[in-house]
This record gives structure tokens, sequence and C-alpha cells, in this order.
């Protein structure tokens, strides 16, 4: 195994955007030319990741580039290669998925222009995990947020597409722009663009490295999507193409989480302030989140406020890692860096698989709201069976994924190295409440689209999408329940990159987690009997049942006799007790119409949840500096002859100045 | 070996046997305050054993999640079980054992909230709404308190934290861990002044609203797996508050503690009334703060 391979893989996808233009006339022959680089580079990359987390070593790839300063260094150490599984796994189930959506969406998608931006976008990320060059990084990072965006607007005429992709391009220059300054301050510190250089490097404890760390939280959290700079998340992620919104939302985002990981891997000390920083990010994060997501009928909407959540689950994550190398105690490193990392990995499959399914749910009903569905788990059995998997990973609930990497998290907060600190035991109590906020607003979610009578005639003949759709939704299924009843082998993957993390030998690592390798093997057994408990007691009253009177009724309506599909609890009076106990931050907009007299007409329900930062602080001051600046407007009118005079009198001005 | 094969005999014994007793004791308890005789103590024996033989009455709305519901919740109840101490110190238990027995108590209310959304009727959706909503505050009062007992203790399994024996140097504390818990308890448990399992209109329910659907077999796992989850808490109380040993003396001490944590449930119920929904949340953001304040207190 040798770099080619990364190399190779790189190439297969960047052949695949190269192909998807000229052979856009032949749909069938680009549909399958897509496939096959697609799966060439996916597996191809996935091979090179996998070896280097078996514990292998790979060269250098070094190679001359004519931009100054810049020069094309790639390798791939644990924890580029812990971020290359999710991009590439990620990458093949979405892009599979994707070729059948772009079919069943044709007329409203451009297949070229999206093959074509989603290549370059997978390849971008690569290119972003294993560069070891500043230049070639950051430029990997700006094709990165640009194909984004163009995946984004890839619906441009729709409402809402073009403002939400305009936020999310803001948002990203604005983080870039802190990464450029960054970068800058320490290429010349170090005199080279080289990652190396820059490690060796970097500066003792101080200002200096106080404002490098302000810089990099800055520049990486508004990717990665921390609170309160995450607004543009929940604006992009839901008029993206389904399986654009997957990649945004399970690999984009943590890209974020890897630049905040391969900075903290170039510090050779890091502060105890810089965990708490971080368990604050990932508590209110993660708290917030999830508390957004619960006030929201828009299914991809609420999951993009979800990711949100998980990426605060990772923020603590990684508050742990730094308070274990704050003080030098590598086991808690080791805990707080691979549950963070074991996180991205699983967020990675659980919110692909959950975006996979809204977007087969949004063809099929022609709409993103919950509250019009219904009885959809009849209609479309296998989309939702996934669907459901994917919301018990996300919740946290054994035996999937989630549970796995969440447990990590909670077993280094209160697992006793951190002698009980108050931060810690604070941060367990608000991963417990958004735990149980995530099964109530999923339980609404899911529970609204898919149980129940469908509330309206697209819900009532709605149907599965196709094989090439839910193949992937099945096998990334499948993947969640391995992790959560297997996770040996991915909890030292994650070892590894932790011990890249914190500069320690791998040894050292997979040492300090092999207290945690028995209890989580038992976990992930108790989990199986779970599964099996429930089937033998199935099957017992399968059994009992065979000897007696099976009836089927209607559904006892507590004495009324006449139900309707429409009288049914609907997702925002099921979400009511806890958007009323949490009324004072999550504010809701209601407009109520009530039914009065004796025989009612009419009568009306809306309500809306704006978001924190956007439309509550960025949105108005922004209106407002505009309101004052009008004032200097007055100037700018157009003509051309007034400019000349502003030229005019700025020369004399200055003429005047000299004299 | 052998003993520890006993160990796990008794234990399953006392898990899979016992549950349905407490309830028969609370309903006692609330029959002697009211001037009734009440059901016989085993009441609840019987009313399994006679809903397993009967047929079931499914609606035509529900699916396979509806079927599902009562399986998976009792089964994930019943391996929550495994990892509570009762009288010995669970032979399955692990470091970080307790996150586990919170979540797998959180599938079991997510797969009945699920199945009871199934249904599609508004009552049930109501009772469902309800219980994740009252759910999201009793967790993180149940791991304050966890966090604390664990700090106290040193160890983070069930087994280390709930063993008694702390009174005299956290008193204060196990003070303010056992009012959380007992709070926690009625809630989850579906108590007043948290919720009416005997009441007879759907609108108040929450735990019994959202179960109205199932008959026959599935309703003796709801019925048996809520006992369970009843004697696991009662379990966890009484290893908190008395010594509890290995022997025949700790099964008397337990078995005796376990009795009395239904007896003080009756009185309770036959005490108060059912609080306003509203109110709720405040009753169980004050089992949080007492965890919080116990947290505080282990902090030097």
């Amino acid at each position: 195994m040798t770099m080619s391979f990364l190399i190779l893989a790189v190439a297969f996808l960047a052949a695949g955007a190269l192909f998807s233009f000229p052979l856009s006339s032949f749909p069938r022959l680009s549909r399958w030319v897509c496939l096959a680089c697609l799966t060439g580079g996916c597996v191809t990359g996935l091979s090179v990741a996998l070896f280097v987390l078996a514990g292998g070593e790979l060269s250098v790839f070094r190679m001359a580039w004519a931009v100054p300063l810049g020069e094309i260094i790639l390798a791939v150490d644990p924890l580029s290669a812990f971020f290359l599984v999710p991009i590439f796994v990620v990458g093949l189930a979405a892009g599979v998925y994707g070729e059948g959506y772009l079919e069943a969406s044709r007329g409203h998608l451009w297949p070229a222009y999206v093959r074509f931006f989603y290549f370059l976008l997978t390849a971008a990320m690569v290119a972003a995990v294993c560069a070891r060059n500043a230049v070639l990084f950051l430029a990997a990072w700006e094709v990165m947020a640009l194909a984004a965006f163009f995946l984004v607007c890839a619906t441009d005429p729709q409402p809402g597409v073009s403002r939400a992709g305009l936020i999310y391009i803001v948002c990203m220059h604005a983080g870039i722009l802190c990464l450029f300054v960054l970068f800058a301050v320490m290429g010349a510190r170090a005199g080279s663009m080289d990652f190396t250089a820059m490690k060796a490097a970097m500066p003792g404890p101080g200002r200096t490295l106080t404002a490098l760390f302000a810089l990099a939280l800055a520049g990486f959290g508004v990717k990665a999507g921390f609170m309160p700079v995450h607004f543009w998340l929940p604006e992009a992620h839901p008029v993206a193409p389904s399986h654009a919104s997957a990649v945004l939302s399970a690999v984009v985002i943590k890209m974020g989480i890897y630049g905040l990981l391969r900075f903290l891997s170039f510090c050779p000390s890091v502060p105890e302030s810089w965990g708490l920083v971080f368990l604050a990010i990932g508590a209110s994060s993660g708290i917030l989140g999830v508390l957004f997501a619960l006030a929201q009928h828009d299914l991809k909407r609420l999951l993009a406020y979800h990711s949100i959540e998980n990426i605060g689950i990772i923020a603590l994550g990684m508050g742990l890692g730094c308070l274990g190398l704050a003080r030098g105690n590598p086991a808690l490193a080791t805990i707080g860096f691979a549950a963070a990392l074991l996180h991205v990995l699983n967020h990675s499959l659980f919110k692909t698989l959950l975006f996979l399914g809204a977007g087969s749910f949004d063809q099929a009903l022609g709409s993103r709201d919950v509250e019009g569905a219904g009885g959809l788990l009849r209609r479309m059995p296998w989309a939702s069976l996934f669907s459901w998997m994917g919301a018990a990973a996300i919740c946290g609930l054994p035996p999937f994924n989630g549970f796995v990497s969440e447990w990590l998290v909670y077993s280094g907060l209160l697992g006793g190295a951190l002698g009980g600190a108050r931060s810690a035991m604070l941060s367990a109590a608000a991963l417990a409440l958004i735990g149980a906020l995530a099964a109530a607003c999923f339980t609404k979610a899911y529970g609204a689209l898919t149980l129940g009578e469908p509330r309206g005639t697209a819900a009532r003949d709605a149907k599965d999408p196709g094989e090439l759709m839910l193949w992937p939704m099945a096998l990334l299924a499948l993947a969640c329940l391995v992790v959560g009843i297997y996770p040996r082998p991915f909890v030292m993957s994650a070892a590894r990159g932790a011990a890249t993390i914190g500069r320690f030998p791998p040894e050292a690592a997979l040492s300090a987690i092999a207290d945690v390798l028995r209890p989580l093997a038992l976990i992930g057994a108790l989990g199986a009997s779970a599964l099996g408990l429930a089937g033998l007691l199935w099957l017992w009253r399968e059994g009992l049942l065979k000897m007696r009177e099976v009836a089927a009724a209607p559904t006892w309506g507590c004495g009324f006799t006449s139900p309707t599909a429409r009288m049914q609890y609907t997702a925002s009076s099921y979400a009511a007790p806890l958007a009323r106990a949490f009324e004072g931050v999550l504010r809701p907009e209601v407009r109520f119409e009530a039914p009065s007299g004796y025989w009612p007409a009419r009568a009306s329900f809306h309500s809306h949840t704006p978001d924190l930062t956007l439309d509550r602080a960025l949105l108005p001051a922004s209106a407002r500096i505009e309101k004052v600046l009008a004032v200097v407007r007055r100037v700018q009118h157009g003509r051309l002859q007034y400019y000349l005079l502003y030229a005019f009198g700025f020369l004399v001005a200055v003429l005047l100045w000299k004299l | 070996m052998s003993a520890i094969l006993l160990a796990v005999c008794a234990h399953l014994a006392a898990l899979l046997i016992a549950p349905p007793l407490l309830l028969g004791i609370i309903a006692k308890t609330k029959a002697a305050f009211g001037g009734r005789k009440g059901p016989p103590v085993l009441q609840l024996y019987h009313d399994l054993f006679k809903l397993m033989g009967k047929g079931a009455v499914y609606s035509r709305t529900t699916t396979w999640m509806f079927r599902l519901g009562p399986v998976l919740s009792l089964s994930a109840v019943l391996l929550a079980g495994l990892l509570v101490p009762l009288v010995r110190a669970s032979p399955f238990s692990f470091t970080g054992d307790a996150i586990l027995f919170a979540y797998l108590l959180g599938l079991s209310r997510f797969v009945t909230a699920a199945a009871a959304l199934d249904a599609g009727s508004s009552f049930e959706g109501m009772g469902a709404s309800r219980e994740v909503a009252f759910a999201s505050f009793a967790e993180p009062a149940l791991i304050l308190a966890v966090a604390a007992l664990a700090r106290a203790k040193g160890g983070f399994t069930l087994s280390v934290m709930f063993s008694g024996g702390i009174w005299s140097s956290f008193g204060a504390g196990l003070v303010l861990i056992v009012g959380s818990l007992f709070l926690v308890l009625l809630a989850e448990n579906s108590r007043i002044p948290v919720d009416d399992p005997a009441t007879h209109l759907e609108l108040t329910m929450i735990h019994e609203v959202m179960v109205l659907d199932h008959s026959g077999p599935d309703l003796a796992f709801i019925l048996y797996g809520s006992s369970v989850k009843l004697l696991l808490w009662s379990s966890l109380l009484v290893r908190l508050i008395l010594p509890v040993a290995p022997g025949a003396g700790g099964w008397v001490i337990w078995g005796l503690g376990v009795a009395a944590v239904a007896v003080i449930v009756g009185v309770v119920e036959s005490s108060m009334a059912r609080l306003r929904l509203l109110r709720v949340p405040q009753l169980l953001v004050a089992a949080v703060c007492a965890a919080a304040f116990a947290v505080m207190l282990t902090l030097k």
C-alpha cells in the first residue's frame, strides 16, 4: 500500500467530475460512468484509510506546485485516516443514492451540474484532510466551500434557495478570513507554509497561543456549526438536494472539527481553559441545537438543528481531551478525543441515513413538512424502517452506535479521572438532557411522518423509492447496528487518531483505551441481547396468539365514534409541553385564530420559531446598520457626472492638504 | 464457580418473580387508607396469567411498530434489571453501567411512545408527548445523582454507587439524592403526583393512555414491564438507604425495604392528588436541583 492509492482515489473522483458535463447528453452512460468513478474512488480511498488505521504507515507524497509558498504535500496519519473513512463511506452511500434521487427528480435538478460539484466536493475534502501545506489546505478548503455552495444552490429558482446560498457563502468566507490570518501568522513564525515547520514553531503558552486558538476556534467553528455561529446550517441544509444535504451535514461540517483537532495536534501545550471552552460550547450547542430542532416542522431543518446538537456532543469529547492534555493525563485525553472522533464517524453514519430517508419522504410527499404526512410506515415500509433505525441511533439508544460514543463521553466525564470537576458533572447532566430531548424530538418527527393515518392525499399515495436509493440506506442502518454491537475495532481506530492529536505513541493510547474495551464489549453484548430477547418475546406472543382469537378493529376513540385522520395528535402538539417549558429560549411566534361562537367556522394555528442568532440578532442588527447608512447612500446615485465630481473634489482636497 | 451461578440464579429469580408483588402492596396500602379491603396482594399475578391466555385486538391503523413496542420495552427493562444490584452486587456490573441502565430505560420509553403514536389516536399521542417531556426533566436528575454518588463512592458502577453505608460521611448529600431519586421514581413509574394510574379520564392520564390500545399478551408484557421497572428503582433506593449485605439477612432487609418503598408510594398516593400537568416539570426541576446540590456537596 502506497500513497499512489490515495492519488488514484482522487484521480477517480476528478475523472467523475470531468466526465459529468461532456457526457450529459447520454443519461444512461453518464450515470454508469459516475457510479463507476464513485465506487472506484471511494473503495480505493477507503482501503488506504483502513490500512493506516490498522497501524500501517505511508510515506509522504510531495510534488512541486507553481503557486507561491505552495507545495503539494499529502500525507495520511491516523487522524487524517479517521476522517477519510466518513468522507468515503458517506461519499459512496450518498452518491449512489444521489443517482436514484436525480433520476426521480428529473426536471428539477440538472444531473451533470449536481454530479460535477458532488465529485469536486468529495475530492476537495480528501485533499483538505491529507494536505500538509497551508496553501494547499486553504485552496482545498475554498474549493470545498464553493462546491458546497453550488450544491446548496442547485434548486435555485425555488423560494429561499438564493437566500440560503448567500448566508452560507458569507459565513464560509467569514470563517476562511480567520483561517487566512491564522495560517499567515503561523507561517510567518515558521518561515514556511509546511505543517511540519509550523508545528515546530508553535509558540508556548501565552497571549500569542491564545490568539491563535481564538482564530482557529472562529474559523473552524463556523464550519463546524458551533453555537452561536451555527445559523447557516438550518438555512443551507434544507434546500440542497437531499444527498448533498447528507454530505454537508455528515462530513462537510466535520471538516471544522478536523481543522480544530489538527490545530490542537500542533500545540505543544494545551491550557485547561481550552477544555472548559469546549465543554461550554458543547453543552450550549447540544442543548440549544436539540431545543430548536424540537420546534421545527420542516424535517430537513429539524435534522440540521440536530447536526448542531451532535457537534455539541463532539465538542464535549474534545473538551475532555483538552482537559486530559492540560492535566497530563493521557488516558483521559485518549478517551475524550476517541469519543469525539467516534462520534464524528457515528454521526456521519446515522445523519446520512436520516437525510437520505428525508429525501425519499420529500420526494414522495412533495413537501418537507412533517405535519401533513402520517402513515408512511405502511406505504414506504423500507424507507421508514431505516429512518427509525437512524432515529434510534441519533438518540443514543442501545444497541445502536450513537450510544457507544455518548457512553465514552459519559465515562470520561464521570469516570473519576477528572476528580469530580464541576464542569464535568454539569456537562454530564447537559448530555442527559440532550439525550432525553432528542428522543422526544425524534418520536415527534418520525411519529408524525410514519405512524398513524395519512393526513393528506400525498401521504396516502406515497411509495418506497427505487432500489438505488434503498440499498445505501439499508447498508448505513446495518453499519449503525454493527458499530453499536461490536464497537471494539472502531474504538481502537479512534484511539489511534486520538494519539495523533495528543502526540503520544499509539501503544500508549491503546493501553489507555484498554480499560473501556471490556465495558464496551458488554454493552455490545447486552444491546444485542435486548434485540434477541425482544425477538423471543415476539415469538412467544405469536405462539400464544396462534391459539386465540385475534381481531382487527378501529383505534379506540375513547367513546368518539367517527374519528378522522386530522384529529390525530400533530407534531406541534406533541412538542408543546417541552416547547412551553423552554418558551423563554425558543420564543416561538404564534398566529392563532381561535374558534368562536356556537358554530365556529374558521380556526387556524400557525407557529414558527425564528433562529436565535440569525433572526433574533444578526438580521435586525444589519437592518439597523443599513438604516443608519442610508444617509450615506444619498451620495451614491449612479450618475457618472457626480462621481467625476467626487474624484475631482478628492483631488482638490489632496492638493490643498499637500500645500 | 457455583457461588457465582447461584448468585446469578438468585438475581434472576428475584428480578423475574418479585415485581408484581410491589404493585399489589401499593394497591393494598391505598385500599387500607380508603377504608376498603382492596384486591389481594397477588392480584397482578392473576391478571398477568389471565391476560397471557387471552386473544388480542389490534387497531387497523397499527403496524409492526405497535407490536414491537411491548416486547422491546419489556426486553430493555429486563436487561436493565441485569445491571441493577438487588441483594448482592449485580453479576453483570461494569464501569459505566449506570449510563447503560438509564439509556435502556430510555429505549423502553422510546419504543413505547412510538407504539402509542402508531395507533393514530390523539389520546395516545397526548400520553406519549407528556411521557417524553417529563422524562427530559427526570433524566438529568438521575445523571446528576449518579455523578454525585460516583464522586462520593469513588466508583462508576451501580453496584458500588448504590451500596449504602455513607450516612456518616455524606449524610446531607445522601438525603438530597434519596429525595431526588424518589421523585424520579414517582415520575418514571407514572405514580401520583406525576400521573394517576387509577384515573378514569383519558385526558388526564400519561402512561395508562399510551397503552390504551394494547390488549392480551401485549398488555401483560407492558404491565409486567412496569412492575419490573418499579422494582429496579425501589431496589436502588433501598440499597442507598439501608446496609444490604449478601446473605439471608440481606435478603430480609432488602425485601422489607423494597416493600416499604411500595408502602410509601401507596401512602403518597393516598394522601395527595395528582399535580396539574403544568406543575409536573417544576416538581422534576426540583429533583434536578436537589441532585445538583448533592453534586455541590461532593466538591470539597
